[in-house]
């Protein structure tokens, strides 16, 4: 018995320390999880007025930042003592040996876009989840197809990225790029899409289109919409259409898609919402939102969370994992309907007393919320 | 009473045994009921004698109590179900919810894990021990890591322990519960462990009387002593510990771990609560009485767990007398605090659940534990009470 002979052993020498120094474990933050982990901001790229990309570098370089092409990246960012959460998409391909970037635009409203482009500089750390995200692309080195790529502003961030992947991965696959912006001026990676098409001609064409077109642009003349989609597409028939951008441009260009018999399951959208959007009927009309506690009404705009447009107005909400999963943005509904990203960690009891969460409920027309 | 003076003249190691010896005898001595001693006697010779939890070996508790199989689902509990439902809607992710990448400096006194001021400075001077700054900052820490290590391994004890419980309980609402309870206890102790391990970088072995309440209650094959010493007993001495750590760290990442923490342990005690209020009104007097008497001598361990002896052996043999010590860390403002809020929510539910006759009240009495009678029990406090403690 080791403790018998312990005993005997202790009248005669001095007991082992009681206490351990201890490192830790290589268990711990392993999971893909959101854990957040800290990166380096390796380079600050202005790539429009209002645009800017952020190369980034893991400060462990054990532990990479590894993505997939078309991921986002959720930063933590303190403004003020408090945690905001915002997801940006990659804008690199990891296919080409870009190192990991985002890129962010800055938005009128934004209080952390407009924060990263005034603090943020190279040689600063952010606090950041692992990347994530479906909007993804698995590529196959045999394969031989069509795919189409419609962005609308900022929305060529995941797009980039996917074109790029599928040019480098599939030597015989071919990419449709259409690109709308307002202005000349606001093209963001307008030059890396040029060389692109330089580089991987005839297996790359690209369409910019202009809200508003100047003389002699020889592009496409008005917003991008599902009509101009249509248009500039022509006869050719893709495998896989990929759109993202604003929720009206996306409904416009989802509808006229369908409309030319594209079935439903090779349309892949993304959104720039807080929480995965995984509702079946997503609002396409801007809803109002009061909420009584304060009597502040904001709006809603389609895709946009209750949460999210809470914050955006400045309102004082509670949230923690913006994901529907821990319960901290629950308030309770007192009037309007809402759609709610399924599942959620919302219980049945809680349902039918009226408790929806802020992070993923989409509001479907006007709303009341009872407290804030 | 141990002759301080006999002990001075003897080699440090054999004094450190005599005084074990003498804190075993100490134990068998207090206990009056026989079958109680006999329960508790081999756990004590494990737990202070031999020092199984100390030798860095893995240790073996043998298990003898029998899985309760009801193959026709009999014996509805809907109380015990609705716990059930809620455990299954507020589990947490600690990996996920935690901020892990917290910064923590156990020595910055900014947003120190435990106050400074709370630490037992002054008796120590009067007993001629002076710390300098440093010296002070850093037993604090010490002292953060062990109160915390000791947090941990009753985790990992509740952890085997709300397995077995859920093993023997007789109700299927309360099977359903209990699982919810071991995935809890899975998640506590993962908290726990990261948080020493990332954060302090110093682990304590496990504490002689927390060891010998564990050995006991695992070996113990009656399913309501299992209960009554892991629900109601650790979980809720745990409580209070937690609770105590709660209201006073001012480090951010243990706060709120610790908030995680403590709103499942209130739905452990509940459970207990629940379960052997019904049991305890069949048992004929003997068996109460057997169940009072145990229950005073773990609360007993459970009190004495706090000297922190391990703390004493590293920092202060040699230079102050244990029976000193035991004095100066009992009368420090923490453990002051500590065993207020720890007893305050344990006697309420001894209390409730019948357990706390005027005979076994004399005890409690003796060592001055009945000024926590008479407060509200685990079936009418919520976490928020318990987070306020």
């Amino acid at each position: 018995m080791p403790g018998v002979a312990a005993f005997v052993r202790g009248w005669f020498s001095e007991p082992a320390p009681t206490f351990e120094p201890r490192k830790p474990s290589a268990r711990w933050g392993t999971s893909r999880s959101h854990a957040p982990r800290k990166v380096r901001v390796a380079e600050v790229i202005q790539e429009t007025p209002t645009v800017r990309s952020y190369v980034l570098e893991a400060l462990d370089a054990d532990s990479p930042l590894r993505f997939l092409a078309g991921q986002h990246l959720t930063l933590l960012v303190d403004i003020d003592g408090v945690r905001h959460r915002r997801c940006y998409s990659f804008s690199s391909a990891p296919a080409a040996g870009a190192r990991p970037t985002i890129t962010v635009r800055r938005a009128p409203e934004g209080q952390v876009s407009r924060h990263l482009h005034e603090r943020l500089r190279a040689g600063d750390t952010l606090l950041a989840a692992e990347p994530a995200g479906n909007f993804t692309l698995a590529t196959d080195p045999e394969a031989s197809r069509l795919i189409a790529f419609v962005a609308g502003g900022v929305g060529v961030t995941p797009l980039i990225s996917l074109v790029e992947s599928l040019l480098h991965d599939e030597p015989a696959s071919r990419a449709i790029l259409l690109c709308g912006n307002r202005s000349e001026d606001e093209i963001i990676f307008r030059e890396r899409i040029a060389a692109l098409e330089a580089t991987f001609a005839p297996r790359l064409t690209v369409r910019h289109a202009l809200d508003a077109a100047p003389a002699g642009w020889t592009g496409i003349a008005g917003m991008l919409d599902g009509t101009r989609v249509l248009e500039a597409l022509g006869e050719a028939r893709a495998d896989a259409y990929y759109v993202c951008g604003p929720e009206a441009m996306m409904q416009g260009v989802c509808v006229a898609l369908e409309g030319a018999g594209v079935p439903d399951e090779r349309i892949r959208t993304e959104r720039f919402a807080y929480a995965t959007a995984t509702t079946t009927r997503m609002p396409t009309h801007a809803a109002g939102v009061t909420f009584a506690a304060s009597g502040r009404r904001v709006t809603a705009q389609p895709g946009q969370t209750i949460l999210q447009a809470g914050l955006d107005a400045g309102l004082d909400l509670p949230y923690s994992c913006t994901m529907g999963g821990c319960g901290a943005c629950k308030v309770k509904k007192s009037g309007g309907e809402v759609v709610m990203s399924e599942p959620n960690c919302l219980g049945d009891r809680e349902r039918e007393e009226g408790y929806i969460l802020a992070c993923c409920s989409y509001a479907d027309g006007d709303v009341t919320i009872e407290s804030h | 009473m141990l002759p301080d003076r006999a002990l001075d003249s003897m080699p440090s190691p054999a004094a450190r045994r005599v005084r074990d010896v003498f804190d075993a005898m100490k134990i068998a001595t207090r206990v009056e009921n026989k079958k109680v001693l006999v329960d508790l006697a081999p756990s004590v010779a494990r737990g202070f004698l031999l020092k199984e939890g100390k030798q860095g070996d893995p240790v073996g508790m043998r298990a003898s109590h029998e899985a309760y199989f009801d193959f026709r689902y009999q014996g509805d509990y809907p109380e015990m179900y609705e716990l059930y439902r809620r455990a299954v809607q507020n589990q947490w992710d600690g990996d996920r919810q935690l901020d892990w990448s917290t910064d923590v400096d156990p020595r910055n006194p900014e947003r120190p894990v435990l106050p400074l001021e709370l630490a037992p400075l002054e008796g120590l001077a009067a007993h001629g021990i002076r710390l300098d700054r440093e010296e002070q900052l850093r037993f604090v820490h010490d002292f953060s890591c062990w109160m915390l290590s000791q947090f941990m391994h009753g985790e990992q004890g509740a952890l085997y322990a709300s397995a077995q419980v859920t093993e023997c309980v007789h109700w299927v609402d309360g099977k359903f519960y209990g699982a919810t309870q071991v995935m809890d206890e899975a998640r506590h102790l993962e908290v726990f462990l990261r948080y020493l391990e990332t954060k302090l970088g110093k682990l304590y072995q496990v504490n002689d009387n927390l060891f010998t309440i564990m050995d006991a209650l695992m070996r113990d094959s009656r399913w309501d002593m299992k209960f009554l010493g892991m629900q109601i007993m650790i979980e809720g001495l745990a409580l209070g510990a937690f609770g105590t750590m709660y209201q006073v760290t001012r480090e951010p990442l243990l706060k709120e771990l610790l908030r995680y923490v403590i709103q499942d342990e209130a739905r452990h005690v509940h459970y207990g609560v629940l379960a052997l209020k019904r049991h305890f009104a069949e048992l004929d007097p003997r068996e109460l009485r057997e169940r009072e008497d145990w229950t005073f001598e773990v609360a007993c361990l459970m009190r004495d767990r706090f000297l922190a002896h391990e703390i004493y052996d590293e920092w202060f043999a040699g230079l102050m007398k244990r029976s000193d010590w035991d004095k100066v860390i009992s009368g420090s403002p923490f453990l002051t605090q500590f065993r207020q809020i720890m007893f305050r929510r344990l006697i309420p539910n001894l209390e409730y659940i019948g357990i706390f006759s005027p005979r076994i009240r004399a005890h409690y009495e003796k060592v001055g534990l009945t000024q926590y009678a008479g407060g509200r029990n685990a079936s009418q406090l919520t976490a928020e009470d318990l987070l306020a403690a």
